[in-house]
């Protein structure tokens, strides 16, 4: 009972002690530079313990080290991330233009195989009377060698395809009916959607060209055929992006595209037929 | 004579009439003809006329056979029952007909687009229906009258048959 009393008078003194030490090491440090006596003999009660301590955070201290140097590495490491997010961002920019300039000569190549194709101009007789459908039909037909699928220009763009022909005449189906589709590609990006017609906007003379929601798409951007159709020849200008809208459950997105061709006031066309077919 | 006139009307329907559209709407002059002629002749000729006409309409423009002329022929039928109540200088009902006969042409013409999915309906109706409906009506006023001549020769023309044989 006594010593159990003795061990409780102890363990308060040691309280005390330490607490009176570690108001002693706060004093000190905040009058370090007048009361240098005192510090010094405090140092001599602070420095073993001071050692020991370090000692004891020396051996178990890689592990706060650890975190602590993991808090420093990620500090630097968002700072590099950022840096390459950056270069990376104007590595892309440059690979676009390389790109761009790569289809821009192919474009050119395109121009000039195009002109092998045989093509030959037609003039529209007569348009479909209907509010519905874009048809049109031109005075050329078998006779001057055009065949079904071929691919039709106006105003230096794609117009459409002809869907019948006869010996004198042929029908032709613009891009803007609502049962036209074309495969096409996205000049800059190089990216595939497919260009449909709209009723809606047909009585604008715009195309609806529906394209991967993960793609960018921006207005301007130019929209050509791509190499995926079987009827039109590859990279023939189509037209302009005016308009890129998402979808309201966010899971598609299209643009409106302007043809080249104006077809409100379409009177000559040009005719690609194709080779080898 | 008949189909001659539609010929015509095609023609010019298909030519000259594009320089008269409004808003890129224009008028559906085939309807107009279908109607007048049923109503002066009866449903049986009515019938015949409207599938001549929509028959020639899908052979110029359209990708499938059959539908206009379907539709066409509906049209002449339901217009020639009206033959009975009918005479000459009564403006109304042709008039109403062909209010009634173009909205039910666009409805049937629009049915391919909602069956490939294109559900907005109300776009139809505002945007091309009734801008098509309303320039229709008016343009039969005076169809209605060239036809009505036109129909008058004819049956002088019968008479003067019958009165040969």
């Amino acid at each position: 009972m006594v010593k159990s009393s003795k061990k409780k008078k102890n363990k308060n003194i040691l309280i005390i002690l330490l607490v009176a030490g570690t108001i002693g090491l706060v004093l000190t440090i905040g009058r370090r530079y007048q009361i240098k006596v005192i510090e010094n003999t405090m140092q001599y009660i602070t420095s073993p313990i001071q050692r020991g301590v370090n000692l004891v955070f020396n051996k178990t201290g890689n592990i706060t080290g650890n975190f602590k140097d993991i808090h420093e590495l990620q500090a630097s490491n968002e700072a590099l991330q950022k840096e390459l997010d950056q270069l990376l961002y104007d590595n892309n920019i440059l690979e676009q233009y390389r790109d761009e300039n790569e289809k821009l000569k192919e474009l050119l190549d395109l121009a000039e195989r195009h002109s092998d194709y045989p093509s030959k101009g037609a003039n529209i007789i007569s348009k479909d009377p209907g509010n519905w459908y874009k048809v049109f039909i031109i005075d050329q037909g078998e006779k001057a060698g055009f065949k079904q699928d071929d691919a039709v220009l106006a105003g230096g763009g794609l117009a459409g395809h002809i869907i019948e022909t006869g010996p004198l005449s042929s029908k032709v189906l613009a891009i803007i009916d609502d049962r036209s589709s074309v495969s096409a590609t996205v000049l800059r990006t190089g990216e595939t959607g497919i260009l449909r017609g709209d009723i809606e906007l047909i009585q604008d003379g715009f195309c609806k060209f529906e394209i991967d929601i993960e793609s960018e798409i921006i207005t301007g951007d130019q929209i050509v055929t791509s190499h995926l159709s079987d009827i039109y020849p590859p990279g023939i200008m189509i037209g302009v992006v005016e308009e890129v809208i998402i979808s309201k459950n966010g899971l598609s997105q299209y643009a409106h595209v302007r043809p080249l061709a104006n077809f409100k006031d379409l009177k000559q066309v040009l005719i690609l037929e194709k080779k080898g077919s | 004579m008949v189909s001659i006139i539609l010929l015509i009307a095609n023609v010019l329907q298909s030519t000259l009439f594009d320089i008269i559209r409004i808003r890129g709407i224009g008028p559906n002059l085939s309807v107009i003809i279908i109607v007048s002629f049923a109503l002066l002749r009866g449903s049986k000729e009515g019938a015949i006329i409207g599938f001549a006409a929509g028959l020639l309409a899908d052979i110029i423009f359209g990708v499938s056979r059959g539908y206009l002329a379907l539709i066409g022929a509906c049209i002449g039928y339901f217009c020639g029952k009206f033959n009975k109540d009918f005479y000459s200088e009564n403006l109304v009902l042709p008039f109403m007909l062909t209010l009634i006969s173009t909205i039910v042409y666009g409805l049937a013409v629009s049915l391919p687009f909602i069956l490939r999915g294109k559900l907005n309906y109300i776009y139809f109706i505002k945007d091309i229906i009734l801008p098509e409906t309303i320039y229709t009506m008016i343009l039969s006023i005076i169809v209605y009258q060239i036809v009505y001549v036109i129909n008058r020769a004819i049956e002088r023309n019968e008479n003067t048959n019958r009165k040969i044989f």
